[in-house]
């Protein structure tokens, strides 16, 4: 169990609290709606289906005191209006929500959308990346989102170090750090997706530039470290015929984020909540028993380690 | 191969890279950005009339490039050597056999390998404890990738950047040692840059055909070799790499007749001082077009 001396930030964005030290608070799940070809045309059925997948998120969420993000894929402007509306529509008043946007002109049009209808306080943008372009930074100015997440990805060095420089000096492909665009955009809270790689691409160094970034700069950090099992080459063929142990890999692998101080998991599809929230509250009552009685932290009512007896 | 009776090559890098968002695409996609990048590096090298061109080294700086790849180090800002230092997989071959694929006939290939000692002195060494013998694990590491380029390339070029400012009494050996295994029918080349008229007697030493260095940013350098005797061909950089403005063709011609002055024709092959990483790309392919232009002119006038 870690502890770090550097100061841990505690993020109060919307109604849900994310960060401090490793235990502390109950990790954030952020489950994606809307991602596949399924859901493209807005069918009464799929959207019945996402209603569905959303409210179950918020009853484990309830159960287990691990709050439930809902994480929005969006890959095309006529997409923006219909999807925000609908998950907002659809989760407690004052909570945040995520909008997993692909490419930089389309998020500068989620931006402004949002900014327009009043929402940009609730937004956690996903994300601040290498792909960021003049149209997008102006409207992160216009338009600042309430929460950003900067994104550790840097192809030309996928080490720790590597990851460091994309958010700190922007690693010689991008002319400044990340983490000083959110700030000269008036962006005020600010967490840390540290850029989950394939396997045979220092695929460890996700893990490992949690507790570095963390201790380096205090933000909550995280991953989307499902993204690597769902690369698995061998996986993809196995699966086919093993779901269980697909299912099993997917949710397992965020046990190691969050043993090494990881704030949040982007979980992937919102239909795996049912596994992955009792999963993660277990994770994090071994997390918090260690920080509490090791460290000293303390730890709130509504921990999983409390409320989960 | 190219009629011309003086050829022209280039050093290595070309400034071509995917975009922030070609390398978002591939990274929630897969799929591999770079090699949009090798094409248009490989596609501007011939059009631009280059005799002998490169993959563009473009997917990283010339150490990276290879620390990445070889056993026994973890990459950090600077690499950290915490084993042996050991070959484990091909690093450049199969961007070379995209380029040969691209290129078409009448145009060379070059393969570049980032020197041993350059390698091992731009490395923190917490395992060997003695830069010789890294420098050495370095040598018989890049020797494994010099043969298993050998197959795809008409030549391959050590760069030995840190020769021109420390050169041990070893530096021949590990040049040698890298090229020992290339087959016989590849041409070999080492470049180094910056002022090495303090060590040229050594370098010429080293059993390579080409010795490549800076005579544009050097002034006097080439008067200062021509004083020398020795059976390597030249690398004649004629156009700046550390200046990111296009010098005109009259400009390059003065450089090149200069070095024909002094050497013969056979002599030089002509490049850029260094890799043009650090150039616009429109100021790199504009020089190399003026020096292929140049060129040109001065075999009609000749």
């Amino acid at each position: 169990m870690l502890n770090f001396s550097k100061e841990q930030m505690k993020l109060d964005i919307g109604d849900i609290s994310m960060g401090g030290q490793p235990g502390e608070l109950p990790t954030v799940l952020f489950g994606t709606v809307f991602y596949g070809k399924k859901y493209r045309e807005h069918e009464p059925e799929a959207m019945a289906e996402i209603e569905g997948f959303m409210a179950r998120q918020e009853e484990l969420s309830q159960m287990t005191g691990n709050p439930g993000i809902v994480d929005i894929f969006i890959s095309s402007e006529e997409q923006i209006k219909y999807r925000l509306d609908f998950v907002i529509d659809r989760i407690p008043e004052k909570r945040a929500f995520c909008i997993d946007v692909p490419e930089s002109e389309l998020r500068a049009k989620v931006l402004k959308y949002a900014g327009e209808v009043g929402l940009s306080s609730r937004i956690i943008y996903n994300s601040l990346n290498l792909g960021l372009t003049e149209v997008e930074l102006d409207a992160l100015k216009e338009y600042p989102p309430g929460c950003a997440i900067a994104l550790g990805y840097n192809p030309r060095n996928m080490s720790t170090d590597g990851r460091v420089e994309i958010l700190e000096t922007g690693g010689g492909l991008i002319d400044r750090g990340l983490l000083e665009i959110a700030k000269e955009s008036g962006i005020e809270n600010i967490i840390i997706d540290t850029g989950a790689t394939p396997f045979d691409h220092n695929t460890a160094e996700t893990i490992r530039s949690i507790p570095v970034m963390k201790n380096k700069w205090g933000y909550p950090a995280g991953c989307a470290i499902h993204n690597t099992v769902e690369s698995w080459l061998w996986m993809k063929k196995y699966r086919k015929e093993h779901r269980d142990a697909y299912l099993t890999c997917d949710m397992g692998a965020n046990a190691m984020p969050v043993m090494m101080g990881a704030d949040y998991c982007v979980y992937g599809p919102m239909r795996n909540a049912d596994r992955i929230f009792p999963f993660i509250a277990m994770v994090d009552k071994f997390m918090a028993e260690g920080a509490m009685d090791y460290f000293g932290v303390d730890i709130p009512d509504d921990h999983p380690m409390r409320r989960l007896k | 191969m190219s009629e011309h009776k003086i050829k022209t090559t280039v050093v290595g890098s070309f400034p071509s890279r995917p975009s922030g968002n070609a390398f978002m695409k591939n990274y929630r996609e897969g799929g591999d950005p770079y090699l949009a990048s090798l094409e248009d590096a490989v596609n501007n090298q011939v059009a631009s009339g280059i005799d002998i061109i490169s993959d563009g080294q473009t997917r990283n700086d010339m150490v990276s490039l290879f620390a990445t790849k070889l056993k026994g180090i973890r990459m950090k800002a600077r690499p950290v050597i915490i084993g042996p230092v050991e070959f484990r997989e091909p690093v450049a071959l199969d961007d070379l056999k995209f380029a040969r694929e691209l290129m078409g006939d009448g145009v060379q290939l070059k393969g570049i390998i980032t020197g041993a000692y350059t390698m091992a002195r731009s490395c923190i060494d917490e395992y060997y404890g003695n830069l010789e013998e890294l420098s050495f694990a370095f040598a018989d590491a890049l020797a494994e990738e010099a043969k298993s380029i050998s197959e795809v390339v008409d030549v391959i070029q050590v760069d030995e950047p840190f020769f021109s400012v420390d050169h041990p009494e070893y530096s021949a050996e590990l040049v040698n040692t890298i090229l020992k295994g290339v087959n016989g029918e590849v041409g070999t080349a080492m470049h180094v840059c910056g002022d090495i008229e303090s060590v040229f007697e050594k370098l010429v030493e080293i059993k390579v055909d080409v010795l490549d260095h800076e005579f544009a940013a050097h002034d006097g350098l080439a008067e200062f070799i021509a004083g020398y005797d020795f059976p390597q061909q030249l690398g004649y950089g004629c156009v700046r790499s550390d200046i990111n403005e296009v010098e005109s063709v009259d400009i390059v011609k003065e450089r090149i007749k200069k070095g024909l002055d002094l050497f013969s024709k056979d002599k030089l092959l002509l490049d850029p001082d260094c890799g043009l990483r650090q150039l616009d790309r429109s100021v790199a392919i504009q020089k190399l077009r003026n020096m292929v232009e140049a060129r040109d002119l001065i075999e009609q006038e000749v």
